[in-house]
């Protein structure tokens, strides 16, 4: 079933992609673990209204999508805000010999989350397990 | 298949073991000692011989077999985190988990009704799948619930009845005070995450924007504009309130800022009402009912705009909880407790024991350099299990609420390895994906990490039952020591070595290996010989049984969507199965197959392992990667 979604989305977003209006990236998530990149985007695609397509490209530039609410795209973005929040205002990020565990980007903010940072590389964690789990 | 007739099967199983075993046949083989899985004894769709995957993981009907536990399967890997959590809320004062949260729901203005929809609540608590979060809070909360009673009362008033102008007013009255009452009760639970609401804010000034214009749509509330041009001065305060989000007086400061700089939603606020240009003077009673008509349209908004605020409010209570309790003492060390027991412990190094010897008996035959050889037998010595400890009481201390938890500040250097960040994720999922991984040694940050395998909580669960299915993981795991991707990066390139074998798998009769996949695939190849290796320690009729039993993760993860993020990307489940374990001639050999599969080429390396009947002798055209048969 999940592998129909994403079928039509991408046919979907192909299709959008070929004309004028270009979509906005709202979230941009990169994670590298053992030479292996994961990169996981939702993007707001102009079409007769808005539409979000969540996206994940895996380490062999592989990528699947599927079509989420805007209530669903809210709410993916509003939990990588709030890491990125607590990385840049709550702790300053270290500066020095940052090894990045995850870098969050929305279409305001952005951040990288190092792997010295015990307590945001775990949340994250958690939130790429959920984000991963969106795709299976 | 039912409780009771796997308890039979389990019990006339262990009466053949018994058997097995009083005749002398099993030698040294520690998971040979226990019973095989109820569904590697249901007939499969396909021979093993044929099709290991049809054999393993789908029955004679064409159903996966392990569809019906899948459930099981599911909330026993749970469990654990379930438990840890009831117990840490139980120390905290609570009945337990569940009991705890409504409390902490209700101290932050969130009634939970009196039943509240039980699919609901356990979405809210357990979110299975991620995207299926919005949308519930009249199911839960007493407040969105009376919204929309609210609102409907509000909606069936037969004001196109009324004459009076009074009437109508009083009516008007009534649905700005329900306005007012929602404008409020949003400010309250939006002051409680600031960076939700600016978030949420963004996102109605992003929509100010028609596509690819940046001038405002014409009917775009003037103040809101303007609101939306003030973004950038507002960042600092609202750091300011984020850093002191806990804190006494918090939540008045943050309400003011709301009030004071924020246009709300207009289906939020009092609705202003322009009587429309064009339109000739209408009578008081017609403009009221207008005003009336238009009030009536924009309260759908209004409780709509109010769920997802509540929502938002709900998840962030439920968050915040869980976040507290995942790094609290009482669950740390209840997990700690039942992932990592001294008896798993022991049977789990046993097991990886016999992995590693099996191994190093194949790189004998796979590596002819003798230095690199002597490198890699003498690496799989050193190569441990990670194994978490309990971390010291100096790693914890108290949070606001009195709670044991562990201290944020030095867990970046008193915890090692995966407890380093594993109780920091509030889902705690580390505990439930099933997943394993090899590390080569390195260093994260300032540490040095040693070179380990990590079986996380949920494989160590399956090891109690099914230890072939362990034995299947960890080989595989440890066999990423010599893929041809990590074995360069341990010193002993072996790529040459595998590439043989590699093309056999790149073949179109075979799994038609992809770019990227070879690494995945040489450690199921080494697996599968780790798996022929024990299992043909058993006698031949329990042999095929005892491989499909061994499959069982992989089937599992085929009707499962709980594995884990960081998985790498393998060939797909009933290629691992068939065309690599099922096509090993090892493997085949053991089991005493008679011919090649049609469906899969049989594709091994140049081995021998001892004792194994030759059943399958060397094609002419099989050439150097396909099998060569044991001696
Ligand atoms: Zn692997």
């Amino acid at each position: 079933m999940i592998k129909l979604i994403s079928v039509a989305v991408l046919l979907l977003s192909f299709r959008t992609f070929a004309e004028p209006s270009t979509p906005d990236l709202l979230l941009d998530i990169s994670f590298e673990k053992n030479h292996m990149h994961h990169r996981y985007s939702i993007k707001e695609v102009f079409d007769k209204g808005s539409t979000y397509v969540l996206s994940f490209t895996d380490e062999r530039q592989k990528t699947q999508s599927m079509k989420i609410s805007e209530d669903q795209a809210r709410s993916i973005k509003n939990r990588a805000t709030r890491i990125i929040w607590e990385n840049l205002y709550r702790k300053p990020a270290s500066s020095t010999n940052c090894l990045v565990y995850v870098t969050l980007k929305t279409d305001s903010e952005q951040t990288k989350i190092c792997k010295d940072n015990a307590v945001l590389v775990g949340e994250s964690y958690g939130f790429l397990n959920a984000l991963r789990g969106a795709f299976r | 298949m039912s409780t009771y007739t796997k308890s039979v099967l389990k019990i006339v199983f262990l009466i053949q073991l018994f058997s097995m075993n009083s005749s002398g046949q099993e030698r040294d083989c520690l998971v040979c000692t226990f019973p095989l899985t109820p569904e590697s004894l249901k007939p499969g769709q396909a021979d093993a011989c044929e099709d290991l995957y049809a054999a393993a993981c789908v029955s004679a009907n064409g159903k996966y077999k392990y569809q019906d536990i899948i459930k099981k399967e599911q909330a026993k890997i749970k469990k654990p985190v379930v438990d840890a959590r009831n117990k840490a809320a139980q120390q905290m004062g609570y009945k337990d988990f569940n009991d705890a949260l409504k409390s902490k729901l209700k101290a932050a203005g969130l009634t939970i009704k009196s039943s509240p929809d039980k699919e609901a609540w356990e979405r809210l608590v357990n979110p299975d799948n991620f995207l299926s979060i919005n949308g519930d809070a009249d199911k839960i909360y007493e407040t969105a619930q009376q919204c929309g009673k609210e609102k409907s009362e509000l909606n069936a008033i037969p004001s196109y009845l009324l004459t009076e102008p009074a009437e109508l007013k009083n009516i008007v009255h009534r649905y700005q005070t329900f306005q007012t009452k929602y404008k409020e009760l949003s400010i309250k639970y939006n002051a409680q995450d600031i960076p939700n609401f600016v978030d949420q804010f963004g996102w109605r000034c992003k929509n100010l924007k028609t596509a690819g214009s940046s001038l405002p749509k014409s009917k775009d509330d003037p103040r809101l504009v303007q609101e939306c041009a003030n973004i950038p001065q507002l960042k600092r305060q609202e750091t300011e309130l984020f850093r002191e989000e806990g804190s006494e007086g918090y939540q008045r400061k943050a309400e003011q800022f709301i009030r004071s700089h924020i246009v709300m939603d207009t289906s939020l606020g009092s609705v202003s009402l322009q009587t429309p240009v064009k339109s000739p003077p209408k009578s008081e009673v017609e403009s009221l009912r207008d005003k009336i008509k238009l009030l009536d349209e924009s309260i759908t908004d209004t409780c709509n705009s109010y769920d997802s605020i509540v929502t938002n409010a709900g998840k962030k209570v439920t968050s915040d909880l869980k976040k507290e309790i995942a790094r609290s003492r009482v669950t740390v060390e209840s997990l700690i407790d039942s992932a990592y027991s001294p008896e798993r412990q022991k049977l789990a190094a046993g097991i990886a024991q016999s992995a590693k010897n099996d191994i190093q008996d194949l790189v004998g035959s796979l590596v002819k350099d003798p230095k690199k050889r002597g490198d890699i037998l003498e690496g799989y010595g050193d190569l441990k299990i990670s194994w978490m400890q309990k971390p010291e009481a100096s790693s914890y201390t108290k949070d606001s609420n009195g709670v044991e938890v562990l201290n944020e500040e030095t867990a970046g250097k008193n915890l090692n390895g995966s407890a380093r960040t594993a109780f920091f994720d509030p889902e705690l999922s580390f505990f439930t994906s099933i997943n394993a991984f090899y590390n080569p040694a390195g260093s994260t940050g300032k540490e040095k990490t040693d070179e380990q395998v990590t079986m996380q909580p949920a494989i160590l669960s399956i090891l109690d039952e099914n230890p072939y299915a362990f034995l299947g993981a960890i080989a595989h795991e440890s066999g990423h020591k010599i893929d041809p991707y990590i074995s360069y990066i341990n010193g002993y390139d072996l790529s040459g070595e595998c590439e043989g074998l590699l093309n056999c798998y790149r073949d179109s009769k075979s799994i038609k290996l992809g770019i990227g996949q070879s690494g995945e695939t040489m450690a199921d190849y080494y697996s599968s010989e780790v798996l022929a290796r024990e299992i043909q320690k058993l006698p031949q009729e329990q042999r095929k049984q005892a491989l499909m039993s061994s499959m069982e993760i992989f089937c599992l993860s085929d009707v499962d969507i709980n594995m884990s993020p960081f998985n790498e990307v393998h060939p797909e489940t009933s290629l691992r199965i068939g065309g690599i374990y099922g096509a090993n001639p090892s493997i085949r050999n053991v089991l005493g197959c008679k011919n090649d599969s049609s469906k899969f080429k049989t594709c091994g390396l140049n081995v021998s392992i001892l004792d194994a009947p030759m059943v399958n002798p060397p094609t002419k055209d099989s050439g150097a990667t396909a099998a060569k048969g044991a001696k």
